[in-house]
């Protein structure tokens, strides 16, 4: 049965989210200027692999999804909105390769013209390549046990999302050399699936857009007048230089400790086949491993106190010297995990943010990609002047009817806070007049993946509870389908908002009128 | 006989770290010599090993990121022993081996000297089908394990483990491309090893089962690091110069890892007890007591960061009212200072009197841990602990040390639940039979007797008397000691903890609590201690104890615990015995007395959820091995040797049947007060039930900068 295309009210914009599984896809119709089909924009296509939800005793596909995206815009977008290279928004992207794209809109960051964006992708890939190099010790030191194969799966969850193969955890594969993991030579990160599938929508597109935050704001190109603002990533050298930033303000290239010998990814890059892989001494104190277990020394140090060989301590009740379990040989390289998790906070800071401001009625859809901490308290270092009329971000936020919520509701992606605090956060939004009685969250989370697969709190119930609160029950999830209604909510103003809502075994599709009464 | 070679080493150290020799105005105190035990051998000559190994420490360096071992130092090379070490080095990793070292053995003489025993390790654990320990006798030391902004104790290697990391910053105080050593950071050391020195006296506080017990962990280590610094010469003195006396304002002696705190983009020391920068005005400020931080604070080192300021405020209220005379007598009576630089007299002085007291307060946090409950402690409890375990060293008190302790706390809002007041006399733990009667009296209340019109002193005085007389009775079977028989050794009492070891020729032997003898032979005290469990293990594992056991908060009656409850293959709970230890009290001038601080708990399944946690209880369904976590109750009290009376019994909150103790753990492992560390973690479900393949690490990702 042919699928009607999309269309969305007269006057307002549908959303759909769709429910391809852990990750973002929504799909946003406009009416067009010029009557017509309506403008249609897409921001993102991608799920983690494995996190599919099951709706109607089956598990969606990404294919059903695209078809049902094909069909709603007969293969025509208008824009592709890529907001950041991970896996869980982009790995859908390779098979929009037959639509025809106007525009592909991508943060800042991806201008291959732009020296400061130049030095991120190349600190991003080197530590991409530290990080594959250390998963792949870890694996061949420690592997054989189930720590180092815990710690390696956890690792290999971060990594899937910074290249986008969707490999088998390596537990499911019998004992193998590391080549063959995924993570050997094949995972070239300067050639990775998730720049594989951005470039599909670079060469299908026939305009390029780098945005860049508080640059001028402009109309949504055959919109009626549909207005956006670009928020984020933050545009920032001083991220780069001077400060360090801590924790979740990171940038890629920030723990950037790749331009030192001593770093942490000199250490992992160096390989295996080398012997010293610079050291902090001068080498009048080093020994190597040789020289350090050598059998010919009755006396060698570290034979008798570190060991070399296996230990035999069923017997004794006292930890004898050289006890095997003491040795700290792949201790290193559990920092991996730590540096790959930094890794993804500097891409997820990377986001592009938008605000779409609809002409009549002038409500905004906040589309916040994976925004976190360091992201959102940038966006309020600037603002734009339209019709000779400033714009702030808070006069935006309060007029956000509709939140796409950062990072899947994870920690320090909605920032809390309150109406008088002086940066952005969840307390800012919606307080315009009628906002709030309008405001609707959506949150693209698989929950039970998320939480018993990946071991990921996503979202937050914190932040799920404080989003229900401030939207009265007005939450939609990929995963949950249909809210139900608070129970002191009236009914009449539930069914208000239910009127405009969708639901299907793809998708949640929501309308936001744009008239001035 | 004097020993023929001196009983002391001096030592060159940085004082904090290598930052203070880049700044002229710190040049002068950035290094000090640091006083150690000069380690003897057996026969009574020089023992200390190169690497340096030694009784207690062995520093091995092992850089394995870059493939690289490190030549051990040879502190008995007469070269070095003529220069007091060698000179601090940021580029010499012999230096960086005897600085490990020099501070390590500070921090254990420290220790030993408050506590009045010998230092133990952890032991390790070893469940190979049944149950043993072993004993571990040297802490390993790798100071340079890790390229990362981290240090971290690490229980099962029984080791610390140092990071390097090169600097990305640039600004005043940052190069980029320097190397940042955290081995080389005197507060690091200091709070790296009382992490080891507190895993050696209490394992089982690395189970957060509550927000103050990582919180604990922390503040500890924090606590020593900061009052071992008034030890060394120089430093205090510097420091009082710069305040001009008054150590409540700023200064280097409350702040923690300053190169360290830079090096990772913050503007100042890592931790500061006093105070802070205000953001506002880029200056530093104090931070005044705030009896409502705690309620808002739920990371471990911010929260800790609560408890070091409480006692830091302790330390400062007897410091001041023990100098006031001092200023008074410098100032013709005013107490005023004039403008200017104060007297080096007076900063002699001074420094006596905050070397005492900073002595005394640091003997105070240290003793208070043989006080604490086996589990589950909160800072309400170790407040108890330390004005207990001070009482029962110094009945005086004429500094007023405890009383300074309990208005910091209160002014810190840190009280414990329970208590009728904040007072010092209020705060001390109960006795045996105190706990005792009490539980009963409770429970009596609870039943609702008919016809009881209330509680008064004379039923209080007749419980206390049937607890007493109660182990009179029964005291004489524990001191008889138990055959070990394999029925009931551990294999027969699944998850049970006793330490008699598989050894065939301890069979069908009759133990006996051990006396501790020598004092001095750290393999023969943990031997004593190791074969002392056992007799206390039988004993409270006879049901026919119940009595005394529920005094000790414990439920032996099987029909009184829920059925998650851990059971032996009789089916009744288990108690299992943690830790035997002597400690020395003086609760009567002159007169010292050797305890035993004994702790037991008993275990139970706890679920998640808690419809399953009803339906483990209270239906018969299939009891998993493992509950989601492990909720744990008991007691530590002290046992007299010789006498066999007991004197301190110190419970924890509830007993293991207590449902809403079990449910207060439950709401805090699984909700939200525990802070993620990022956008991935699921707090500390993750650690709870401890799934096969997590890496059991609990300081590493405590410890990990961003």
């Amino acid at each position: 049965m042919p699928m009607p295309q999309l269309e969305p009210p007269a006057d307002g914009v549908s959303v759909r989210m769709y429910r391809q599984g852990h990750g973002d896809c929504l799909l946003l119709a406009f009416p067009r200027e010029s009557g017509g089909p309506p403008v249609y924009m897409m921001v993102d296509c991608g799920y983690k692999p494995g996190s599919q939800i099951d709706v109607g005793a089956r598990k969606v596909q990404l294919d059903e999804v695209v078809n049902d995206i094909a069909a709603a815009t007969a293969n025509r977008l208008d824009v592709v909105a890529v907001t950041h290279e991970h896996q869980d928004h982009v790995n859908g992207l390779k098979k929009f390769a037959g639509f025809a794209i106007s525009e592909a809109w991508f943060a800042w960051t991806e201008d291959p013209d732009d020296p400061l964006a130049k030095e991120f992708r190349a600190r991003h890939q080197d530590q991409l390549l530290g990080l594959i190099e250390a998963r792949n010790q870890l694996q061949m030191l420690a592997g054989a046990e189930a720590e180092g194969r815990a710690a390696v799966s956890r690792l290999d969850q971060l990594l899937e999302l910074e290249i986008g193969n969707d490999v088998l955890l390596p537990e499911m594969l019998p004992p193998a050399p590391v080549q063959v993991l995924g993570f050997g030579a094949a995972a070239d990160p300067a050639n990775s699936q998730n720049k594989q599938a951005m470039k599909v929508i670079k060469d299908a597109a026939g305009i390029h857009r780098f945005l860049s935050p508080h640059a001028p704001s402009f109309v949504l190109p055959g919109s009626k007048g549909v207005r956006i603002y670009v928020l984020g990533p933050p545009r920032d050298a001083d991220l780069l230089k001077d400060e360090d930033p801590r924790g979740d303000a990171a940038f890629p290239g920030h723990m950037a400790l790749g331009t030192s010998s001593l770093s942490f990814f000199a250490a992992a890059t160096q390989g295996t086949e080398v012997e010293s892989r610079g050291a902090p001494f001068a080498l009048t104190y080093g020994v190597a491993k040789d020289t350090a277990f050598d059998e010919s020394d009755p006396d060698s140090f570290f034979r008798s106190y570190y060991g070399s060989g296996p230990n035999d301590d069923h017997r004794a009740d006292e930890t004898p010297d050289g006890a095997d379990w003491r040795r700290i040989d792949e201790e290193w390289l559990y920092s991996a995990e730590s540096f790959a998790l930094k890794l993804n906070t500097g891409v997820n800071n990377t986001s592009l943010v938008l605000a779409i401001e609809l002409p009549v009625s002038k409500k905004v859809l906040l589309l916040a990609a994976d925004a976190q901490y360091g992201n959102w308290m940038s966006w309020d270092d600037g603002s734009w002047t339209v019709a000779g009329r400033k714009i702030t971000v808070r006069d935006l936020l309060g007029r956000t009817v509709l939140y796409k919520v950062g990072h899947h509701g994870s920690h320090n992606a909605t920032l809390k806070g309150e109406a008088s605090s002086d940066y952005p956060n969840l307390w800012w939004m919606a307080t315009a007049d009628g906002a709030a009685e309008e405001f609707t969250a959506m949150i693209p989370a698989h929950r039970d993946w998320a939480l018993n697969t990946a071991g990921w709190d996503h979202p937050l119930p914190s932040i799920r509870s404080a989003l229900m609160r401030k939207a009265q029950g007005r939450v939609l999830e990929i995963d949950k389908g249909a809210p139900d209604r608070p129970p002191d909510l009236p009914l009449p103003e539930w069914l208000r908002f239910t009127g405009r809502l969708q639901v299907s075994d793809l998708f949640i599709q929501y309308d936001i009128e744009d008239s001035s009464a | 006989m004097r020993p023929p070679f001196p009983p002391k080493r001096r030592l060159r150290c940085y004082s904090f770290d290598p930052s203070l020799a880049g700044d002229i105005g710190t040049w002068d105190i950035n290094e000090i010599l640091i006083e150690i035990p000069r380690e003897l051998d057996a026969q009574g000559k020089p023992g200390l090993r190169p690497g340096p190994v030694g009784e207690y420490i062995e520093v091995l360096d092992v850089d394995p990121a870059s493939r690289l071992f490190y030549k051990p130092v040879d502190l008995e090379h007469p070269d070095i022993l003529v220069q007091d070490g060698l000179s601090a080095s940021e580029n010499n990793p012999q230096f960086h081996q005897q600085m490990v070292y020099a501070v390590a053995m500070a921090t254990i003489d420290h220790f030993e000297n408050a506590v009045g025993r010998k230092v133990l390790w952890s032991s390790r654990v070893i469940r190979d089908g049944s149950y043993r320990l072993q004993f571990v006798r040297r802490l390993r030391i790798y100071p340079h394990a890790l390229r990362a902004r981290n240090a971290y104790y690490s229980p099962r290697k029984k080791a610390l483990l140092f990071g390097y990391f090169p600097v990305t910053s640039k600004d005043k105080k940052n190069t980029p491309g320097t190397t940042v050593f955290s081995c080389l950071s005197h507060d690091i050391i200091v709070h790296e090893m009382s992490h080891a020195l507190l895993d050696g006296v209490h394992p089982r506080f690395n189970e957060p089962s509550n927000p103050d017990v990582h919180a604990f962990h922390e503040a500890f280590a924090d606590i020593v690091a900061i009052f071992q610094r008034f030890s060394y010469p120089g430093i205090l003195e510097s420091q009082l110069r710069e305040t001009r006396g008054d150590l409540g304002s700023e200064n280097m002696l409350a702040q923690l890892a300053q190169q360290f705190g830079r090096a990772t983009g913050r503007n100042s020391a890592l931790r500061d007890a006093l105070g802070g920068i205000d953001p506002e005005t880029g200056k530093w400020a104090p931070r005044d007591p705030d009896p409502r931080a705690l309620e808002q604070v739920y990371e471990p080192h911010k929260r800790g960061a609560i408890l070091v300021a409480a006692v830091f405020r302790a330390f400062t209220l007897v410091y001041h009212r023990r100098v006031a005379d001092l200023f008074r007598l410098s100032t013709g009576g005013s107490g005023i200072l004039p403008e200017g630089a104060i007297h080096p007299d007076l900063v002699t002085r001074l420094a006596v009197e905050a070397r005492e007291t900073a002595s005394r307060i640091l003997r105070m946090c240290m003793r208070g841990l043989d006080y604490c409950p086996p589990v589950d402690l909160t800072f309400g409890d170790y407040l108890r602990a330390v004005i207990t375990a001070d009482l029962d060293i110094d009945p005086d008190d004429a500094d007023r040390c405890r009383v300074a302790f309990v208005q910091s706390f209160r002014e810190w809002g840190i009280a414990p639940s329970g208590v009728r007041a904040m007072s010092v006399d209020a705060l001390v733990w109960d006795d045996f039979e105190t706990v005792g009667a009490k539980s009963a009296l409770r429970a009596k209340l609870r039943a609702r007797a008919p016809g009881m019109a209330g509680i008064d002193a004379r039923m209080l005085r007749d419980e206390q008397d049937r607890y007493r007389s109660a182990l009179n009775s029964k005291k004489r079977k524990l001191k008889s000691g138990f055959e070990v028989s394999d029925e009931a050794g551990a294999d027969a009492a699944p998850g049970s903890m006793t330490s008699v070891r598989a050894d065939p020729s301890s069979n069908a032997k009759r133990l006996r609590i051990q006396p501790i003898r020598p004092w001095d032979d750290r393999d023969l005290i943990w031997r004593a201690m190791q074969e002392s469990t056992y007799p206390i293990w039988r004993w409270l594992n006879d049901v026919a104890n119940a009595d005394i056991a529920e005094a000790l908060n414990l439920v032996l009656r099987s029909e009184d615990a829920p059925r998650s409850v851990y059971r032996n293959s009789s089916g009744d709970p288990t108690v299992e015995v943690h830790a035997v230890r002597p400690i020395q009290r003086r609760r009567h001038r002159l007169s010292e007395e050797t305890f035993y601080v004994v702790e037991v708990t008993q275990r139970r399944r706890g679920a998640f959820d808690a419809d399953r946690q009803r339906q483990w209880d209270e239906s018969d369904v299939y009891l998993p091995e493992r509950g989601d976590f492990t909720y744990r109750a008991g007691s530590t009290f002290f046992l007299d040797p010789v006498s066999f009376e007991i004197d301190w019994v110190i419970p924890t909150a509830g007993t293991v049947a207590d449902d809403a103790e079990l449910e207060r753990m439950r709401g805090f492992l699984t909700g939200e007060r525990v802070p993620r560390a990022n956008a991935f973690d699921s707090g500390l479900r993750r650690l709870a039930g401890s799934p096969a393949g997590l890496r059991d690490e609990p300081f590493a990702l405590l410890h990990e900068e961003p």
